[in-house]
């Protein structure tokens, strides 16, 4: 197997729009910065709408994306992908850059075996078929799945959910890619299993060496899974730290109120549950002040009409106008 | 307000299926195999299980989308199963569903306003002042009423969610099958739609068959659990006492935390072509999963056995901690 080095993966000041039904300009990403080292797993969590999605199809670059990108940078080994021609993204795809879909049933070719698609993800790769077969084997040993041969000689419709979100884990380190994105990975299957995905991950970064970024509306699933933990809102970054920081001692009142939603988090016999009224506003031009300002029960004056200031602390930031100690 | 009694379905393979299935070709599937259960009025039941436990063929067998290949159900005091079709159209008219794919199961060619009316015409109940009977709907179940005129589509998944609850409600059912009626919803919007479902049961009385897999959001909004595993109520008994102190190893597992799960042994079986489960109908449909089973696991069917806080375990060696012996 090809050894490449693992790297790691700097977004700046990423601004991505897209066009709307009505032709206005609607802002998805706004000046979103992160930094995913080698070997990290950082969680990206939010409503539907706050911009998740289109930070994995930016950083994948999926041709046919209507998205706009027209602030910000990717970088990876020194080089901004976001520059990179489609053929040459094309070429990152698969070598640098892997996925793991949140749908492992739509993700497989349904007329192809495992074992020819195990084989066939391995084509950058100047190897002889023979070693491709024995690595497409003894990666899925390595995601546990056992009887590997007869697994191979299996197609998608044979097998349950999570057989196939292991295959999926099982091409991804195939790639050994210095950036493995993973868009929702146990949303569609049972508890059971996404425990053994969520342990898979975690070994798959002590063997790669990869930067993970996993997006999940599931706080739970985040909490079992990262290092670090960057919540968004309305396209924007609003917090972002290490994960026990985040979760113990939230800033921004909008983490607060999500962590909230979380029925694991309730006090038993707490029938009614709480909720965050409103909706993500959609943005058509940069608020004159913070995009949650509506929603948020703690607002005060300014947070209408001043941008809030980044606060930093050695591990973390928010966006925020209330000082430290205020939001909890 | 409804008992369940030995319900038994089986679906027989078919064509293709019997074809393919060559070791067995007389290979029937027990979904639902001998169960029990009761739901009062005004009560919410969560019935939990993973994806092919039966969960939603349970619920379907209730409301006469599923036929029953034996048992007993009895709903307002009378019997389900084998009643005339045209008296069932009467009583089915005391109960609604509310489907798992929110959008899918709304028409995409009517409004919602004439989506709301649908259950009325199909039980021949006359509206008065149609339109005002519509917009009365929607803001019971939170929704602005000039969405009536919006197609299903032009709805987001929270809408569409109570959309769906709206028509469940409108001919003030005595019970509820709320399928799965927050997967894939955030988690503000789950609040929203659990909140609005049990304001709906404080105004109407109206009992609620919650079917799911995330025992933590039953655990907190059902009064009572039943916890299914391959088609068998493996335990069932007080929400809070099932979660706070589970006694069949299966719930053990499911309550446990992510982090601290007993890991599942580190090579996982191969499953059976189709995902047909094929157990020896002689042991406890969990033994071979169970990491407490025992030589009598693999022999004998354990039969449910109640416990002193009046839940109901169906094992051998129910796992008795301080909280239930107390």
């Amino acid at each position: 197997m090809k050894e490449q080095q693992p790297a790691n993966i700097d977004i700046r000041n990423l601004q991505v729009s897209y066009v709307g039904d009505d032709g206005r300009k609607l802002l998805a990403l706004r000046d979103v910065s992160l930094t995913i080292a080698s070997g990290e797993i950082v969680g990206v969590a939010g409503e539907s709408g706050c911009g998740k999605s289109t930070l994995v199809s930016t950083l994948l670059r999926l041709p046919g994306d209507p998205a706009n990108i027209f602030g910000g940078q990717v970088v990876m080994r020194g080089i901004d992908i976001l520059q990179l021609s489609q053929s040459e993204m094309r070429e990152l795809r698969g070598r640098d850059l892997a996925m793991v879909f949140q749908d492992p049933f739509t993700a497989l070719n349904p007329v192809l075996t495992i074992g020819q698609q195990l084989v066939d993800v391995q084509h950058r790769m100047s190897i002889p078929r023979v070693a491709r077969r024995a690595a497409a084997l003894d990666a899925l040993q390595r995601v546990r799945i056992a009887d590997a041969s007869r697994v191979m000689k299996l197609r998608p419709h044979q097998m349950s959910g999570g057989m196939l979100q292991r295959v999926c884990i099982a091409m991804a380190l195939l790639v050994r890619p210095a950036l493995l994105i993973a868009d929702e990975p146990t949303t569609a299957l049972d508890a059971l299993v996404e425990t053994e995905i969520i342990d898979l991950l975690q070994t798959f970064r002590a063997d790669t060496g990869s930067a993970i970024l996993v997006v999940s509306h599931q706080i739970d699933v985040l909490e079992a899974l990262c290092d670090r933990l960057a919540i968004m809102y309305a396209g924007q970054i609003i917090e972002c730290g290490e994960l026990r920081t985040i979760i113990d001692t939230p800033r921004h009142p909008y983490t607060r109120m999500l962590l909230d939603c979380d029925p694991a988090r309730l006090a038993a016999g707490a029938r009614r549950l709480p909720s965050i009224p409103g909706q993500v506003s959609r943005l058509y031009a940069e608020p004159a002040g913070c995009a949650f300002v509506e929603r948020c029960p703690r607002a005060v004056d300014q947070c209408a009409n001043q941008v809030p200031p980044i606060q930093l602390d050695t591990s973390r930031f928010a966006r925020c106008h209330l000082t430290p100690g205020e939001s909890r | 307000m409804i008992e369940i009694k030995d319900l038994v379905v089986i679906h027989r393979q078919r064509g293709l299926q019997r074809l393919f299935h060559r070791r067995n070709p007389n290979f029937d599937q027990r979904t639902i195999d001998s169960v029990s259960l009761q739901l009062g009025a005004g009560e919410t039941l969560g019935l939990i299980g993973e994806s092919g436990s039966g969960k939603t063929t349970l619920g379907r067998s209730i409301i006469g989308l599923q036929r029953v290949t034996s048992g007993s159900i009895r709903f307002e005091s009378r019997e389900l199963v084998g009643m005339d079709e045209a008296l069932y159209r009467k009583v089915r008219r005391r109960m609604s569903m509310i489907f798992q794919d929110p959008i899918g199961s709304l028409s995409p060619r009517k409004t919602v306003g004439e989506l709301l009316l649908e259950p009325c015409s199909i039980h021949d109940v006359p509206v008065a002042g149609s339109a005002d009977w519509v917009t009365g709907l929607l803001q019971r179940v939170g929704l602005d009423p000039e969405v009536a005129a919006s197609y299903p589509h032009q709805l987001s998944g929270g809408q569409a969610r109570r959309v769906g609850v709206a028509r469940a409600i409108s001919l003030e059912p005595g019970l509820i099958i709320a399928d799965e009626p927050t997967a894939g919803l955030d988690l503000s919007v789950q609040s929203e739609v659990v909140n609005l479902l049990n304001d709906l049961q404080r105004a109407s009385g109206v009992a609620y068959l919650f079917i799911t897999h995330n025992l933590e959001l039953a655990s907190r909004i059902c009064d009572r659990l039943a916890i299914l595993f391959r088609g068998v109520i493996v335990e069932t008994g007080p929400a809070s006492s099932v979660f706070a102190a589970p006694a069949h190893p299966y719930t053990r597992l499911l309550v446990a935390k992510r982090g601290d799960r007993t890991r599942e042994p580190s090579v996982i079986e191969v499953p059976n072509m189709g995902g047909v489960h094929e157990v020896n109908p002689q042991a406890c449909v969990f033994s071979t999963r169970c990491s407490f089973a025992r030589s009598r696991c693999h022999e004998s069917r354990p039969s449910p056995q109640p416990l002193a806080d009046g839940r109901v375990v169906s094992c051998h060696y129910p796992l008795l901690g301080d909280e239930v012996t107390a």
